[in-house]
Protein backbone atom coordinates (compact mmCIF):
# COMPACT_ATOMS: atom_id res chain seq x y z
CA UNK A 1 0.00 0.00 0.00
CA UNK A 2 1.50 3.09 -1.06
CA UNK A 3 1.34 6.77 0.95
CA UNK A 4 -1.64 7.96 -1.60
CA UNK A 5 -3.24 4.54 -0.16
CA UNK A 6 -2.65 5.41 3.37
CA UNK A 7 -3.83 8.50 3.13
CA UNK A 8 -7.15 7.54 1.13
CA UNK A 9 -8.24 4.75 3.80
CA UNK A 10 -7.23 7.29 6.82
CA UNK A 11 -10.29 10.01 4.90
CA UNK A 12 -12.60 7.60 4.77
CA UNK A 13 -11.93 6.38 8.15
CA UNK A 14 -12.25 10.05 9.46
CA UNK A 15 -15.74 10.10 7.28
CA UNK A 16 -16.79 6.96 8.90
CA UNK A 17 -16.45 8.32 12.00
CA UNK A 18 -18.42 11.63 10.51
CA UNK A 19 -21.38 9.53 10.04
CA UNK A 20 -21.68 8.30 13.46
CA UNK A 21 -21.15 12.42 14.63
CA UNK A 22 -17.65 12.33 15.38
CA UNK A 23 -16.71 16.26 15.83
CA UNK A 24 -12.77 15.31 16.27
CA UNK A 25 -13.10 13.41 12.80
CA UNK A 26 -14.74 15.92 11.24
CA UNK A 27 -11.67 18.77 12.63
CA UNK A 28 -9.17 16.49 11.64
CA UNK A 29 -10.92 16.36 7.91
CA UNK A 30 -11.51 19.59 8.27
CA UNK A 31 -7.82 20.81 9.31
CA UNK A 32 -6.26 18.52 6.40
CA UNK A 33 -9.22 19.95 3.30
CA UNK A 34 -9.94 23.67 4.12
CA UNK A 35 -6.75 24.91 2.92
CA UNK A 36 -7.23 23.31 0.18
CA UNK A 37 -11.03 24.02 -0.32
CA UNK A 38 -10.28 27.91 0.72
CA UNK A 39 -7.60 28.38 -2.41
CA UNK A 40 -10.21 26.72 -4.46
CA UNK A 41 -12.89 28.74 -3.65
CA UNK A 42 -11.57 31.93 -2.91
CA UNK A 43 -9.75 31.37 -6.79
CA UNK A 44 -12.78 30.72 -8.53
CA UNK A 45 -14.91 33.01 -6.89
CA UNK A 46 -12.04 36.30 -6.69
CA UNK A 47 -14.24 37.01 -3.18
CA UNK A 48 -12.33 36.09 0.23
CA UNK A 49 -15.61 36.42 2.39
CA UNK A 50 -17.69 34.09 -0.46
CA UNK A 51 -14.82 31.89 -0.39
CA UNK A 52 -15.01 31.39 3.08
CA UNK A 53 -18.47 31.10 3.39
CA UNK A 54 -18.46 28.45 0.41
CA UNK A 55 -16.16 26.32 2.58
CA UNK A 56 -17.86 26.31 5.55
CA UNK A 57 -21.03 25.05 3.89
CA UNK A 58 -19.26 22.47 1.96
CA UNK A 59 -18.13 21.13 5.09
CA UNK A 60 -21.64 21.67 6.83
CA UNK A 61 -22.57 19.37 3.69
CA UNK A 62 -20.30 17.16 4.51
CA UNK A 63 -21.16 16.46 8.08
CA UNK A 64 -25.03 16.54 6.90
CA UNK A 65 -24.45 14.19 3.89
CA UNK A 66 -21.54 12.02 4.65
CA UNK A 67 -23.60 9.09 3.73
CA UNK A 68 -23.82 10.24 -0.03
CA UNK A 69 -20.09 9.51 -0.39
CA UNK A 70 -19.63 6.81 -2.91
CA UNK A 71 -16.16 5.37 -2.38
CA UNK A 72 -16.90 3.93 -6.11
CA UNK A 73 -17.00 7.46 -7.80
CA UNK A 74 -13.33 8.40 -6.19
CA UNK A 75 -11.27 9.55 -2.95
CA UNK A 76 -13.51 11.31 -0.12
CA UNK A 77 -11.02 14.28 -1.16
CA UNK A 78 -12.08 14.39 -4.60
CA UNK A 79 -15.33 14.17 -3.38
CA UNK A 80 -15.06 16.97 -1.05
CA UNK A 81 -13.05 19.19 -3.60
CA UNK A 82 -15.74 18.32 -5.96
CA UNK A 83 -18.50 19.43 -3.55
CA UNK A 84 -16.51 22.99 -3.25
CA UNK A 85 -15.29 23.45 -6.67
CA UNK A 86 -19.27 22.85 -7.65
CA UNK A 87 -20.56 25.26 -5.02
CA UNK A 88 -18.21 28.17 -6.22
CA UNK A 89 -18.72 27.52 -9.79
CA UNK A 90 -22.52 28.02 -9.00
CA UNK A 91 -21.80 31.69 -7.32
CA UNK A 92 -19.67 32.81 -9.99
CA UNK A 93 -22.22 31.64 -12.67
CA UNK A 94 -24.96 33.45 -10.33
CA UNK A 95 -22.89 36.52 -10.76
CA UNK A 96 -23.50 38.37 -14.12
CA UNK A 97 -19.24 39.50 -14.00
CA UNK A 98 -18.71 35.80 -14.96
CA UNK A 99 -16.76 36.91 -17.97
CA UNK A 100 -14.78 39.97 -16.14
CA UNK A 101 -13.97 37.35 -13.18
CA UNK A 102 -12.69 34.69 -15.44
CA UNK A 103 -10.22 37.34 -17.54
CA UNK A 104 -9.22 38.53 -13.94
CA UNK A 105 -8.45 35.07 -13.05
CA UNK A 106 -6.21 34.61 -16.12
CA UNK A 107 -4.62 38.08 -16.00
CA UNK A 108 -3.54 38.04 -12.00
CA UNK A 109 -1.99 34.93 -11.28
CA UNK A 110 -2.04 31.72 -13.85
CA UNK A 111 -2.54 28.53 -11.46
CA UNK A 112 0.80 27.15 -13.10
CA UNK A 113 3.97 28.76 -12.35
CA UNK A 114 6.26 26.61 -11.13
CA UNK A 115 8.37 29.89 -9.89
CA UNK A 116 5.90 30.41 -7.53
CA UNK A 117 7.22 27.59 -5.72
CA UNK A 118 10.28 29.44 -5.03
CA UNK A 119 8.27 32.17 -3.48
CA UNK A 120 6.45 29.65 -1.09
CA UNK A 121 9.56 28.17 0.53
CA UNK A 122 11.21 25.64 0.66
CA UNK A 123 8.59 22.09 0.66
CA UNK A 124 6.06 22.05 -1.90
CA UNK A 125 4.25 18.95 -1.41
CA UNK A 126 4.75 15.87 -4.07
CA UNK A 127 1.53 15.60 -5.53
CA UNK A 128 0.82 19.34 -6.04
CA UNK A 129 4.40 19.78 -7.72
CA UNK A 130 3.63 17.35 -9.84
CA UNK A 131 0.31 18.56 -10.84
CA UNK A 132 1.90 22.01 -11.51
CA UNK A 133 4.75 20.90 -13.63
CA UNK A 134 1.78 18.26 -15.44
CA UNK A 135 0.19 21.59 -16.09
CA UNK A 136 2.69 23.79 -16.87
CA UNK A 137 3.88 21.07 -19.52
CA UNK A 138 0.21 21.40 -21.44
CA UNK A 139 0.17 22.93 -24.97
CA UNK A 140 -1.10 26.39 -24.04
CA UNK A 141 -4.28 26.16 -25.76
CA UNK A 142 -5.22 22.85 -23.20
CA UNK A 143 -3.94 24.35 -20.82
CA UNK A 144 -6.11 27.41 -21.36
CA UNK A 145 -9.66 25.48 -21.71
CA UNK A 146 -8.70 23.48 -18.36
CA UNK A 147 -8.08 26.87 -16.39
CA UNK A 148 -11.13 28.67 -17.94
CA UNK A 149 -12.94 25.69 -17.26
CA UNK A 150 -11.86 24.38 -13.81
CA UNK A 151 -10.43 27.73 -12.68
CA UNK A 152 -12.35 30.01 -14.44
CA UNK A 153 -16.06 28.22 -13.55
CA UNK A 154 -16.88 28.94 -17.49
CA UNK A 155 -18.96 25.93 -19.34
CA UNK A 156 -17.84 24.34 -22.20
CA UNK A 157 -20.05 26.09 -24.78
CA UNK A 158 -19.09 29.86 -22.41
CA UNK A 159 -15.36 29.10 -23.56
CA UNK A 160 -16.45 28.37 -27.04
CA UNK A 161 -17.69 31.30 -27.65
CA UNK A 162 -15.11 33.20 -26.18
CA UNK A 163 -12.30 31.21 -27.63
CA UNK A 164 -14.18 31.20 -30.98
CA UNK A 165 -13.66 28.21 -31.14
CA UNK A 166 -15.84 24.97 -32.39
CA UNK A 167 -17.62 23.37 -29.16
CA UNK A 168 -15.57 19.84 -30.43
CA UNK A 169 -12.74 21.73 -30.10
CA UNK A 170 -13.27 22.80 -26.60
CA UNK A 171 -14.03 19.15 -25.85
CA UNK A 172 -11.13 17.09 -27.33
CA UNK A 173 -8.86 19.87 -25.70
CA UNK A 174 -9.94 19.30 -22.00
CA UNK A 175 -10.13 15.43 -22.69
CA UNK A 176 -6.14 15.38 -23.83
CA UNK A 177 -5.35 18.04 -20.93
CA UNK A 178 -7.25 15.25 -18.53
CA UNK A 179 -5.35 12.30 -19.93
CA UNK A 180 -2.48 14.43 -19.27
CA UNK A 181 -2.93 15.09 -15.54
CA UNK A 182 -4.16 11.99 -15.00
CA UNK A 183 -0.86 10.08 -16.50
CA UNK A 184 1.28 12.65 -14.30
CA UNK A 185 -0.73 11.97 -11.10
CA UNK A 186 -0.97 8.06 -11.76
CA UNK A 187 3.42 8.59 -12.46
CA UNK A 188 3.48 10.60 -9.04
CA UNK A 189 1.49 7.84 -7.15
CA UNK A 190 4.10 4.97 -8.21
CA UNK B 1 -29.62 7.57 -32.66
CA UNK B 2 -29.56 3.76 -31.72
CA UNK B 3 -25.43 3.49 -31.26
CA UNK B 4 -24.04 2.65 -27.95
CA UNK B 5 -21.73 5.04 -26.94
CA UNK B 6 -18.38 4.15 -26.42
CA UNK B 7 -15.78 4.72 -23.14
CA UNK B 8 -13.76 7.51 -25.18
CA UNK B 9 -17.36 9.50 -25.43
CA UNK B 10 -18.21 8.70 -22.09
CA UNK B 11 -14.56 9.73 -20.65
CA UNK B 12 -14.82 12.92 -22.29
CA UNK B 13 -17.79 13.76 -21.09
CA UNK B 14 -16.85 12.69 -17.99
CA UNK B 15 -13.70 14.77 -17.91
CA UNK B 16 -16.15 18.38 -18.65
CA UNK B 17 -18.50 17.32 -15.14
CA UNK B 18 -15.53 16.83 -13.16
CA UNK B 19 -14.22 20.42 -14.39
CA UNK B 20 -17.65 21.59 -13.77
CA UNK B 21 -17.82 22.88 -17.86
CA UNK B 22 -20.28 20.08 -18.58
CA UNK B 23 -23.61 21.74 -20.34
CA UNK B 24 -27.48 19.81 -19.45
CA UNK B 25 -27.54 18.08 -22.69
CA UNK B 26 -24.27 16.52 -22.37
CA UNK B 27 -24.97 15.54 -18.62
CA UNK B 28 -28.27 13.94 -19.69
CA UNK B 29 -26.41 12.03 -22.48
CA UNK B 30 -23.83 11.07 -20.27
CA UNK B 31 -26.34 9.86 -17.76
CA UNK B 32 -28.47 7.55 -20.31
CA UNK B 33 -24.40 6.72 -22.11
CA UNK B 34 -23.25 5.24 -18.34
CA UNK B 35 -26.82 3.90 -17.82
CA UNK B 36 -26.61 1.50 -20.95
CA UNK B 37 -23.58 0.18 -19.95
CA UNK B 38 -25.10 -0.86 -16.56
CA UNK B 39 -24.04 0.71 -13.11
CA UNK B 40 -21.43 -2.13 -12.67
CA UNK B 41 -19.43 -1.33 -15.86
CA UNK B 42 -15.80 -1.49 -14.77
CA UNK B 43 -14.57 0.73 -17.29
CA UNK B 44 -17.22 3.51 -16.70
CA UNK B 45 -16.48 3.50 -12.85
CA UNK B 46 -12.30 3.37 -13.67
CA UNK B 47 -13.06 6.63 -15.86
CA UNK B 48 -15.15 8.06 -13.66
CA UNK B 49 -13.05 7.59 -10.69
CA UNK B 50 -10.21 8.85 -12.21
CA UNK B 51 -11.66 11.94 -13.81
CA UNK B 52 -12.58 12.98 -10.29
CA UNK B 53 -8.91 12.49 -9.00
CA UNK B 54 -7.89 14.31 -12.02
CA UNK B 55 -10.09 17.56 -11.03
CA UNK B 56 -9.16 17.19 -7.44
CA UNK B 57 -5.30 17.26 -8.74
CA UNK B 58 -6.15 20.97 -9.51
CA UNK B 59 -7.33 22.03 -7.01
CA UNK B 60 -4.28 20.32 -5.33
CA UNK B 61 -2.31 22.27 -7.34
CA UNK B 62 -3.37 25.73 -5.98
CA UNK B 63 -0.93 27.00 -3.05
CA UNK B 64 -3.22 26.20 0.50
CA UNK B 65 -4.89 29.43 1.67
CA UNK B 66 -4.06 30.05 5.04
CA UNK B 67 -7.49 29.50 7.08
CA UNK B 68 -8.33 32.57 8.97
CA UNK B 69 -8.29 32.28 13.13
CA UNK B 70 -11.25 30.82 14.36
CA UNK B 71 -12.92 29.28 11.29
CA UNK B 72 -12.39 25.96 12.29
CA UNK B 73 -14.33 26.64 15.19
CA UNK B 74 -17.10 28.55 13.87
CA UNK B 75 -17.66 25.64 11.21
CA UNK B 76 -17.85 23.26 14.03
CA UNK B 77 -20.19 25.49 16.30
CA UNK B 78 -22.82 25.04 13.80
CA UNK B 79 -22.79 21.18 13.25
CA UNK B 80 -25.27 20.80 15.99
CA UNK B 81 -27.77 23.11 13.75
CA UNK B 82 -26.57 21.58 11.08
CA UNK B 83 -28.92 18.59 9.55
CA UNK B 84 -27.25 15.12 11.19
CA UNK B 85 -28.25 11.75 10.21
CA UNK B 86 -30.71 10.23 12.60
CA UNK B 87 -29.59 7.62 14.71
CA UNK B 88 -30.88 3.76 14.58
CA UNK B 89 -32.60 4.35 18.21
CA UNK B 90 -34.58 7.31 17.45
CA UNK B 91 -35.74 5.52 14.30
CA UNK B 92 -39.27 4.62 15.75
CA UNK B 93 -39.95 8.03 17.06
CA UNK B 94 -39.25 9.91 13.64
CA UNK B 95 -41.42 7.26 12.23
CA UNK B 96 -44.47 7.93 14.54
CA UNK B 97 -43.76 11.72 13.87
CA UNK B 98 -44.37 11.10 9.78
CA UNK B 99 -47.01 9.07 10.46
CA UNK B 100 -48.76 12.44 12.25
CA UNK B 101 -47.52 14.51 9.39
CA UNK B 102 -49.05 12.12 6.97
CA UNK B 103 -52.37 10.90 8.90
CA UNK B 104 -52.57 15.35 9.62
CA UNK B 105 -51.79 16.08 5.89
CA UNK B 106 -54.23 13.35 4.29
CA UNK B 107 -57.35 14.85 6.80
CA UNK B 108 -56.84 18.52 5.21
CA UNK B 109 -55.03 19.91 8.70
CA UNK B 110 -52.57 21.55 7.06
CA UNK B 111 -54.77 23.45 5.05
CA UNK B 112 -57.04 24.37 7.82
CA UNK B 113 -54.22 25.27 9.65
CA UNK B 114 -52.91 27.37 7.32
CA UNK B 115 -55.92 29.64 6.68
CA UNK B 116 -56.13 30.23 10.78
CA UNK B 117 -54.21 30.69 13.49
CA UNK B 118 -50.94 29.60 14.01
CA UNK B 119 -51.91 27.59 16.97
CA UNK B 120 -50.37 24.00 17.17
CA UNK B 121 -53.14 21.39 16.93
CA UNK B 122 -52.78 18.18 18.34
CA UNK B 123 -53.05 14.66 16.98
CA UNK B 124 -52.13 11.06 18.82
CA UNK B 125 -49.72 13.37 20.94
CA UNK B 126 -48.08 14.79 18.67
CA UNK B 127 -48.37 18.67 17.41
CA UNK B 128 -49.17 19.69 14.16
CA UNK B 129 -48.08 23.85 13.92
CA UNK B 130 -49.50 25.23 10.12
CA UNK B 131 -47.10 28.00 8.72
CA UNK B 132 -48.89 31.66 7.35
CA UNK B 133 -47.73 32.95 4.49
CA UNK B 134 -46.73 32.33 0.79
CA UNK B 135 -49.80 30.66 -0.55
CA UNK B 136 -48.57 27.46 0.88
CA UNK B 137 -50.01 24.48 2.79
CA UNK B 138 -47.19 24.05 5.00
CA UNK B 139 -47.22 22.65 8.77
CA UNK B 140 -44.70 21.13 10.65
CA UNK B 141 -45.12 17.92 13.18
CA UNK B 142 -43.36 17.37 16.07
CA UNK B 143 -43.69 15.39 19.99
CA UNK B 144 -42.89 18.42 22.31
CA UNK B 145 -39.70 17.53 23.75
CA UNK B 146 -38.55 15.46 21.48
CA UNK B 147 -35.85 15.97 18.82
CA UNK B 148 -37.28 15.57 15.19
CA UNK B 149 -40.06 16.77 13.08
CA UNK B 150 -41.88 16.99 9.66
CA UNK B 151 -42.16 19.86 7.46
CA UNK B 152 -44.90 18.89 5.17
CA UNK B 153 -47.49 20.18 2.74
CA UNK B 154 -48.74 21.13 -0.69
CA UNK B 155 -48.61 24.24 -2.98
CA UNK B 156 -45.18 25.72 -3.06
CA UNK B 157 -44.62 27.16 -5.99
CA UNK B 158 -40.66 26.05 -7.54
CA UNK B 159 -38.02 28.33 -5.80
CA UNK B 160 -36.47 30.42 -8.96
CA UNK B 161 -33.66 29.11 -11.03
CA UNK B 162 -30.67 28.71 -8.40
CA UNK B 163 -32.62 28.63 -5.36
CA UNK B 164 -34.07 26.74 -2.82
CA UNK B 165 -36.15 26.97 -0.31
CA UNK B 166 -34.46 26.46 3.63
CA UNK B 167 -36.19 26.32 6.71
CA UNK B 168 -35.17 27.84 9.70
CA UNK B 169 -35.94 27.81 13.66
CA UNK B 170 -35.53 30.84 15.06
CA UNK B 171 -34.20 31.41 18.82
CA UNK B 172 -34.20 34.75 20.35
CA UNK B 173 -33.90 36.42 16.91
CA UNK B 174 -31.06 34.55 15.89
CA UNK B 175 -32.09 31.44 12.79
CA UNK B 176 -30.56 28.34 12.92
CA UNK B 177 -30.66 26.20 9.56
CA UNK B 178 -32.26 23.31 9.69
CA UNK B 179 -32.71 21.73 5.68
CA UNK B 180 -33.19 23.12 2.13
CA UNK B 181 -35.54 21.87 0.28
CA UNK B 182 -37.52 22.03 -2.98
CA UNK B 183 -41.23 21.08 -3.87
CA UNK B 184 -41.95 18.23 -5.81
CA UNK B 185 -43.88 17.36 -8.70
CA UNK B 186 -47.10 19.85 -10.00
CA UNK B 187 -48.61 19.71 -6.52
CA UNK B 188 -45.87 21.54 -5.20
CA UNK B 189 -45.14 18.88 -2.31
CA UNK B 190 -43.31 18.89 0.72
CA UNK B 191 -42.01 16.30 3.08
CA UNK B 192 -38.82 16.64 4.83
CA UNK B 193 -37.29 15.31 7.82
CA UNK B 194 -35.59 18.32 10.61
CA UNK B 195 -33.77 16.93 12.95
CA UNK B 196 -34.38 19.33 15.53
CA UNK B 197 -36.84 20.24 18.78
CA UNK B 198 -38.87 22.70 17.16
CA UNK B 199 -39.87 24.19 20.52
CA UNK B 200 -35.81 24.78 20.74
CA UNK B 201 -36.63 28.05 19.36
CA UNK B 202 -39.64 31.22 19.37
CA UNK B 203 -40.59 30.78 15.73
CA UNK B 204 -40.44 28.63 12.58
CA UNK B 205 -39.82 30.08 8.82
CA UNK B 206 -39.21 29.61 5.38
CA UNK B 207 -36.70 31.81 3.33
CA UNK B 208 -35.82 31.40 -0.52
CA UNK B 209 -32.28 31.04 -0.55
CA UNK B 210 -29.51 31.01 -3.10
CA UNK B 211 -28.88 26.96 -3.87
CA UNK B 212 -25.32 26.86 -1.35
CA UNK B 213 -27.77 26.30 1.19
CA UNK B 214 -26.36 29.28 3.27
CA UNK B 215 -26.23 29.27 7.35
CA UNK B 216 -27.63 32.64 7.34
CA UNK B 217 -30.90 33.23 5.85
CA UNK B 218 -30.28 36.38 2.81
CA UNK B 219 -34.19 37.30 2.37
CA UNK B 220 -37.24 37.56 4.61
CA UNK B 221 -39.28 34.58 5.14
CA UNK B 222 -42.12 33.49 2.88
CA UNK B 223 -43.53 30.90 5.03
CA UNK B 224 -43.26 31.42 9.17
CA UNK B 225 -45.37 31.05 12.45
CA UNK B 226 -44.52 31.43 15.95
CA UNK B 227 -43.64 28.15 18.06
CA UNK B 228 -45.30 29.11 21.36
CA UNK B 229 -44.84 27.49 24.52
CA UNK B 230 -47.24 24.34 24.07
Amino acid sequence: MGALDLVQAHDRELLARIRLGDEEAFRDLFRRYAPTALALAGRITRDPNLAQEITQEAFLAVWRSSDAYDPGQGSVRAWLVGIVHHRAVDAVRRQTAEQRRAERALAVDPPVDVAEEALEGIEVPRERRAVREALAALPPPQREVIELMYYGGLSQSAIAERLSLPLGTVKSRTLLAMRRLRAALMEDAR
Amino acid sequence: MSGRVDHEEIEALLALRALGGIEPDDERRLERAMASHGADCPECRRLERAQAEAAAGLAVALPPAELPDGLEDRVVAKLSGARARPGRRRIREITAVAAVAVLAFAAGWAVRGARGPAVPSTLAGSRVLALQGAEAHLSVAYRPGRTGAFLFGSGLPPAPSGRVYELWIIRDGLPIPQTCFEPRGRGGAVLEFVDAEPRSGDTIAVTVEPSACPSAPTSEPVLSAPIGSV
